[in-house]
């Protein structure tokens, strides 16, 4: 199909030149003919010929004058671009230009601002436009648009990919009532302090410090659940009876162990005073005083063994003094916070180590922070920053710090991971809710901030305009920090006294790129 | 054929009754013909237009005009397939000659493209309007005075009320709508909750297509009565789409809200319109049928607006700022303007020569039956009434015959009666003018014939140029066939019935005035004849040097009434940016030009229906006019279009280009190029057509009179181009699709429809508005996949900003770049040839790339090609006709000396008006062709009469030329003055036809000089030989 196409096209186009050809002057055609009729047509063929010897000369001088210009001094380096040589060329190298690299004239006033003599500076003083200024610089004044060639935007937008920032071009306007019509809209800066904010995203999760697993030592069957999901509880309170045969076990064992010791201890007693008084030997008096000290140790041994199944002192005393020795055993909550999970159920079988609740304190909340690879810089531990949420979650912003910051990159999401805490007052912020944190920061804060709209990109770079005077205006290069939705920060490149465009700065834009519109054409 | 006269005046009472007959039947006609401004130059063209509301420039070229311009290959009669394919939107154009049947086509273009396989979610192609480039006859705007009301509200209005009601009027092809918002439920997804309730895009768009539809369930039947079963599962509001169910988990349902938005907002806008500098409204265009009476459909349109806009809310208000019927009024005017004068004038000069008021109304009798003989052929041939048709006649040429035919039956009886000395009996009467008839009738139906004949190689013509002039040649040919018809067979019975029994013998004092003058040159004349010759001869090359200077134009441009200015901006601008500075420039306008401005409004990118693909960056400023009676600061259009251009030149950062609405879009509809001079690059690679391009445009930039070159916009529209990764997403184990859903969502994607009653609207998913407004955030969007990882967008994707094609065109399957140039201060046709010589010489193409020539100049080399065809045809046909007519080849060759000696007019006449050669004046050298034989053919008749009758030849000749002083001087000056008014016309569209009449002018002055005086001279300075000999 497409190679039908193709020859389509070409015998379309070898039928138009064979016309293209034949027809070149329909009127001598058609005077031939009438003259034919009457005349001889050799007076027409002279004059015919004559014409074209016309065209022929007229055509020969213009190649000689194109070669002329074609010789060039091959030692001496060309620049294609510009058809000048190199080393005259002032748009490659500005530093060539005149007024950058000699010696400033010191009885001469300098204008800073658009470096060059005060005398010649057609911008502040624009009575002295087209004297100076454009004969001194003679091929390298734009003279249509009257600013320096190798600052003239409109004739030259490529020169934005070399301009480093700070740089600009010039942008001359039809007339100066062209930027009012057009409905510019200028603003001379003020340095404002600014809190750039950085927003991350984040999840709330439980402070992990504050956290508990409530488990059980002992095996056992739950016998009473004293508290449910949800119940504030305070430290040591008791949160569930387990019916455990090993502590009735362990009990007994002590009690007996008690009893033991009370009895070894009576014989020691016994033996010592025999001993003393030499009535009974050394070895009888020694093995009592060994017994004794066994039975000593198994109380203690089984008194800890009561112990390490959570039981106090106090109930241990108890089981003394009511020398019962009951298969109860009461957990009891380490701190003071809230149950959040339960696996308790009356009758049910626990291990140890199964947990029985989750106990949390909901005081204070994590923030786990997901911060992108260009934003590290600006986080740092103890930052304080400021956590939102969705409208639905009701929540204010809730203030908080970084407590800590990871020292590896995440390598699927490339984003580092980070902590902050937070107060949970009235326990509003719940584990697992998405959020946004920003950072509070006081460290950048001298900078520019402008509205958003007043920043143009141009192949990739950031531009502003700056107003210079009523049809003068400067597409600047600038670097950019942060931006909102209205404002953007600039870092680099705007002075607090520059004249910023606010309002129009893409008709600029289009501006400087005219030379690439086209015609408007719809096919 | 002298029998016809007899035969007539025998049957006199048949004839006139068939006259009468046929004078009733134009009556009737008159009101059945169609009217328009201007003849219909567009070509039979289809339009293919499909909508991807998101996709890029490159994406549809590959996807939808690649795969459509394949399947419409080779259908019949096709001639041109071009393309366009621009963000959201492809369109292709297809060309068909001539002779193909418009409908037919669209058939076949149908059948073909029903079977293209597109991409799923895209709609359907649609063929364009069946409406030409004068099809676009009304503008209206709806705007509110309530400010709270919304322009999403406004285009509902017009889109679900006002659009029904005005495509009911008959003969609308279509109606159109531009700009405001078109309704759009949008759920708006945030990523974060996706990542939340760990759900994929693929699984939102998925739930909202299955929870969307009605279905049918037959029908029950029970006990003998049929229930049908519907079942209805439609979301219908806002809160519906929320609640629907995405998926359950452990038994809570995840709902659409719960991670999207749902609101009602708006397509993604490809135009907008702004009026008076008010703002934005929502535009309305209305496309007259092609082959309609655009005057009858600009009128209905009109009513039909005034009924509807009773059944809109009190604060909406649909204003009509542009319609057809003030064009066609003006040009009616134009033509009744030269009508009517040229009748008059005609008449006044018949009574001045004929001296006989009876001889006078009897010839201007023709005028008004001629018009009917042309409207009954026009209406056959359905040639609408216009500038150019009946606009076009010229009652001069017309009564050409009759005048011969009554004047000869005049000196007839007057001559008898001289003799008799007495009032005539009705017998001798007859006898006279049979006898008088015989005399003339040869020449009158030769001659007449010619003229006729010369107009038939007209018919020929091809493109633009023979839809302006065919009409032109058919309204002639047929009024000079009724002339001639009248003349023939009518004149001699009214000059029977009519002219005075008793006539004054004395003559009118301009014939004695005249008749002395030439009785005192002629013999002058014939003594100095050396020198005469001499002057004819340097005359003669002098005129062919001039017309060699002679500026060339294709066709003079038609004054409208109506300014467009179509303005252009930086590719890439917004719509919000562009309306803009369009209402600063309405504003602009109306402050500076209050008193000439009716109405300016502004038309950016496309409608609904895309007639005409323009970017955003396009701007069409319209304005019309206020009565020329209340301007201030500008006297004609032309004045008031340059002080505007005065106004608007300084503003920055838009180029304008001045034109007008009817031209500017048949510009567009021909050519595609607005431009004198268009340039194509053929070629496959982009960046190569580009410099290729450039270094066009900088050997044009050299060449004396270029101005505007410039290169069409194709690239620099800033473009996010996010790449996938390959290997990244391989590694991850996540479909590219799941990444480019995100991408699709930056935009809209299409999931459903949305019933408001009879209304319906789509349903589209799409992010955020912080995931759309800033690149960063996008990049770091999360990316929930199905296997859970949560990955950022840049870290499968390359995000990159670049520069990409803002429009690719394609002609005949090939990319193609166009250099665009007007040319000033010099004739088109010399820059083209010295243009075309550089290029050639200078640049040199790559392989497989073609440089070709196009723009307005494209026709003008095409309407000369024709012309190197017709002409000769047209004087070889004069020739053979008065080859048979004379049967003498010498007599023939005498009177051929007519033709070149009317061009040294010609010519001359358009150089002292400044006026450059035409297609509109070669068709005026054309017809002067056959208006200069036909005196000489006259003269010479008579001179063999009277030979016959056994004068000498030198008395023969120089009583010849006296007795037909009179018809000669009278066809000239009625065929002059016939023209006068069209030549000297300011109105609307006089343009056309101003290079027309004055070519005619000059030529008849100059060929009656010839008649009268050098072929005499001629007939005895070189006839004398032939009959020593």
């Amino acid at each position: 199909m497409r190679h039908v196409s193709h020859l389509i096209i070409y015998v379309y186009h070898l039928k138009k030149e064979i016309v293209m050809k034949k027809n070149s002057k329909f009127l001598i055609f058609n005077m031939i003919l009438l003259i034919v009729a009457f005349l001889s047509a050799s007076l027409l063929s002279q004059f015919k010929s004559e014409r074209a010897y016309a065209d022929q000369t007229e055509e020969t001088a213009l190649t000689k004058h194109q070669k002329g210009e074609d010789k060039q001094n091959p030692k001496r380096l060309w620049c294609n671009e510009h058809g000048v040589y190199e080393d005259e060329c002032y748009i490659c190298h500005p530093e060539l230009f005149p007024e950058g690299n000699t010696i400033r004239d010191p009885k001469r006033l300098w204008c800073n601002e658009h470096s060059v003599y005060e005398d010649e500076c057609f911008i502040c003083r624009p009575g002295l436009k087209s004297n100076k200024s454009e004969e001194q610089s003679a091929g390298l004044y734009c003279k249509e648009h009257e600013v320096f060639e190798s600052e003239c935007g409109i004739c030259h937008p490529e020169l934005s990919n070399s301009l480093s920032i700070g740089q600009g071009l010039k942008i001359r306007l039809e007339s100066p009532e062209s930027a009012v019509k057009a409905g510019i809209i200028t603003n001379v800066l003020s340095r404002g302090e600014t809190m750039p904010r950085f927003t991350v995203l984040s999840r709330v999760i439980y402070n992990q410090n504050r956290f508990a697993h409530i488990t059980s030592l002992a095996s056992g069957i739950f016998q009473k659940v004293l508290v449910d999901v949800g119940a504030f509880v305070s430290e040591d309170e008791v949160l569930v009876e387990i019916a455990s045969p090993d502590v009735a076990r362990i009990k007994a064992e002590y009690l007996t162990a008690l009893t033991n010791k009370k009895l070894k201890k009576l014989v020691f007693e016994r033996e010592e005073r025999l001993f003393n008084k030499k009535v009974a030997s050394q070895h009888e008096y020694q093995r009592a005083r060994a017994e004794y000290e066994i039975a000593k140790n198994n109380t203690n041994t089984t008194r800890q063994q009561l112990l390490n199944f959570g039981l106090s002192e106090d109930e241990i005393q108890e089981i003394e003094k009511t020398q019962t020795s009951t298969s109860v055993l009461p957990i009891r909550a380490s701190f003071s916070g809230t149950i959040v999970e339960r696996h308790a159920v009356v009758g049910e079988f626990v291990k140890p180590g199964n947990v029985i609740f989750s106990l949390v304190d909901l005081s204070t909340m994590w923030l786990e922070l997901s911060i992108p690879e260009n934003n590290l810089p600006f986080f740092k531990v103890g930052d304080k920053v400021e956590a939102s949420f969705n409208k639905e979650y009701g929540i204010n912003k809730i203030q908080g710090f970084i407590t800590w910051l990871a020292s590896n990159i995440d390598e699927e999401s490339r984003m580092l991971k980070g902590r902050a805490v937070v107060k949970n007052p009235g326990a509003f912020l719940k584990h697992g809710m998405f959020g946004e944190v920003q950072l509070l920061s006081q460290n950048y804060s001298k900078k520019i901030n402008v509205p958003a709209k007043s920043v143009q990109r141009l192949d990739g770079r950031n531009f502003v305009f700056i107003k210079l005077s009523d049809d003068l205006f400067e597409a600047r290069r600038v670097e950019t920090g942060e931006s909102d939705k209205e404002n953007i920060e600039i870092f680099k490149g705007l002075s607090p006294l520059d004249e910023l465009v606010v309002d129009g700065s893409f008709t600029l834009k289009s501006e400087l790129l005219k030379s690439k519109f086209g015609e408007g054409c719809a096919h | 054929m002298n029998k016809i006269i007899e035969f007539s005046l025998k049957n006199r009472i048949y004839i006139i009754l068939f006259f009468i007959i046929c004078f009733g039947y134009g009556v009737r006609t008159i009101f059945r013909i169609p009217v328009d401004a201007f003849p219909d130059t567009t070509p039979i063209q289809v339009q293919i237009n499909t909508v991807a509301p998101n996709l890029n420039p490159s994406e549809i070229e590959q996807q939808i005009t690649l795969p459509i311009e394949l399947s419409i290959s080779g259908l019949p009669g096709l001639i041109n397939v071009r393309s366009i394919s621009k963000f959201g939107l492809s369109q292709i154009v297809v060309t068909f000659n001539d002779e193909t049947d418009i409908y037919n086509s669209r058939q076949f273009i149908s059948e073909r493209i029903g079977s293209v396989e597109l991409p799923a979610d895209i709609d359907r192609p649609k063929l364009g309007p069946i409406s030409t480039g004068l099809g676009e006859v009304f503008h209206y705007i709806i705007r509110s005075t309530n400010p709270e009301r919304t322009l999403d509200e406004l285009r509902t209005l017009h889109d679900w009320v006002i659009k029904p009601e005005l495509s009911k009027v008959p003969g609308v092809a279509e109606v159109n709508s531009w700009g405001g918002y078109v309704r759009q439920y949008q759920v708006i997804v945030s990523p974060e909750s996706l990542v939340k309730h760990n759900l994929t895009l693929e699984s939102i768009f998925k739930s909202l297509e299955q929870n969307n539809h009605n279905v049918g369930g037959g029908r029950i039947v029970s006990a003998g009565q049929s229930l049908l079963v519907h079942g209805l599962g439609r979301v219908t509001t806002v809160k519906e789409i929320e609640n629907i169910t995405i998926k359950a988990h452990k038994g809570s349902p995840v709902r659409i809200k719960d991670v999207a938005e749902v609101a009602i907002g708006h397509e993604i806008r490809r135009g907008a319109v702004t009026a008076n500098g008010k703002g934005e409204v929502v535009m309305g265009l209305g496309f007259a049928l092609m082959g309609e009476n655009s005057k009858k459909v600009t009128q209905g349109l009109k009513e039909s607006l005034k009924n509807v806009r009773k059944s809109l809310p009190d604060d909406v208000m649909a204003e009509i700022v542009y319609d057809r019927t003030g064009l066609i009024q003006d040009v009616i005017k134009t033509v009744k303007h030269n009508l009517i004068y040229g009748a008059i004038l005609v008449i006044i000069v018949l009574f001045l020569i004929l001296y006989n008021y009876r001889a006078g109304l009897l010839v201007a009798m023709v005028i008004p039956f001629s018009m009917l003989f042309a409207i009954m052929g026009m209406h056959e041939l359905s040639i609408a009434a216009s500038l150019l048709s009946l606009g076009a006649i010229d009652f001069g040429i017309i009564v050409d015959g009759s005048v011969v035919m009554t004047e000869a039956n005049l000196r007839k009886l007057r001559e008898k009666q001289g003799l008799l000395k007495r009032t005539l009996t009705s017998t001798e009467r007859q006898q006279c003018i049979i006898e008088s008839g015989k005399g003339v009738i040869r020449p009158i139906i030769f001659g007449v014939g010619i003229i006729i004949l010369v107009f038939v190689p007209i018919l020929t013509l091809e493109g633009i140029e023979g839809k302006m002039f065919k009409p032109m040649a058919w309204t002639f040919i047929f009024a000079m066939a009724g002339a001639l018809g009248i003349a023939v067979f009518l004149s001699p019975i009214l000059s029977y019935y009519f002219l005075p029994g008793k006539i004054r013998i004395k003559e009118g004092f301009l014939e004695r005035w005249l008749r002395t003058g030439y009785d005192f040159l002629l013999p002058q004349v014939i003594r100095l004849k050396y020198v005469l010759f001499g002057t004819v001869l340097t005359l003669l090359f002098v005129s062919v040097f001039v017309g060699l200077r002679l500026g060339g134009e294709f066709i003079p441009r038609l004054n409208e009434g109506t300014i467009a200015i179509s303005t252009i901006r930086l590719a890439g601008v917004s719509i919000e940016e562009a309306v803009d500075y369009n209402s600063k420039i309405e504003r602009l306008l109306l402050e500076a030009f209050p008193d000439e401005i009716r109405h300016v409004w502004s038309r950016v990118g496309t409608a609904e229906v895309a007639t005409d693909p323009m970017g955003i960056e396009l701007t069409d400023v319209f304005i019309t006019l206020n009565p020329k009676g209340r301007w201030k600061l500008a006297k004609t259009q032309a004045q008031l279009a340059r002080s505007i251009d005065e106004k608007l030149s300084d503003l920055p950062g838009v180029n304008m280009v001045f034109t007008q609405p009817i031209e500017m879009r048949l510009n567009e509809m021909i050519s595609g190029i607005r431009s004198d001079i268009g340039i194509k690059i053929y070629g496959d690679n982009f960046e190569e057509l580009v410099s290729l391009s450039s270094k066009v445009q900088n050997t044009l930039m050299k060449i004396r009179g270029a101005s505007d070159v410039a290169a069409e916009q194709i690239t620099g529209q800033p473009t996010l181009k996010i790449k996938v990764h390959q290997d990244q997403i391989a590694r991850y184990g996540i479909p590219a699709r799941d990444v480019l859903d995100m991408v699709e969502s930056v935009g809209t994607r299409h999931v459903g429809d949305i019933f408001e009653g009879q209304r319906r609207f789509s349903l589209v998913v799409r992010l955020q508005d912080k995931h759309r407004t800033d690149i960063n955030t996008l990049a770091n969007t999360l990316i929930p996949t199905e296997h859970g990882h949560l990955l950022p967008l840049k870290k499968l994707a390359e995000i990159e900003e670049t520069d990409s094609p803002s429009t690719i065109n394609r002609e005949w399957g090939r990319r193609l770049i166009k250099i665009q140039c007007n040319v000033r201060e010099r004739d088109v046709a010399s820059f083209v040839q010295e243009a075309r010589h550089k290029i050639e010489n200078e640049i040199e193409l790559p392989e497989g790339y073609v440089i070709e020539w196009g723009g307005q100049f494209e026709h003008l080399e095409r309407s000369k090609t024709r012309f190197m065809i017709v002409v000769p045809i047209t004087l070889m046909l004069i020739f053979a006709m008065l080859c048979f007519s004379l049967k003498n080849l010498y007599d023939v060759l005498i009177i051929y000396t007519g033709i070149p000696f009317a061009f040294i007019g010609g010519i001359f006449a358009l150089l002292s008006r400044g006026l450059p050669f035409s297609v509109s004046a070669a068709i005026g050298f054309i017809a002067l062709s056959g208006i200069a034989v036909l005196n000489g053919q006259i003269l010479i008749s008579t001179i063999h009469n009277l030979k016959e009758e056994g004068l000498l030849l030198k008395d023969a000749v120089s009583t010849a030329a006296r007795q037909r002083l009179i018809p000669v001087i009278a066809t000239a000056v009625t065929d002059a003055v016939g023209f006068l008014p069209m030549a000297i016309s300011t109105g609307v569209g006089a343009e056309v036809q101003r290079p027309l009449a004055t070519v005619v002018i000059g030529g008849v002055i100059t060929s009656t000089i010839l008649t009268l005086f050098i072929l005499p001279t001629l007939y005895i300075t070189t006839g004398k030989q032939r009959f020593v000999s």
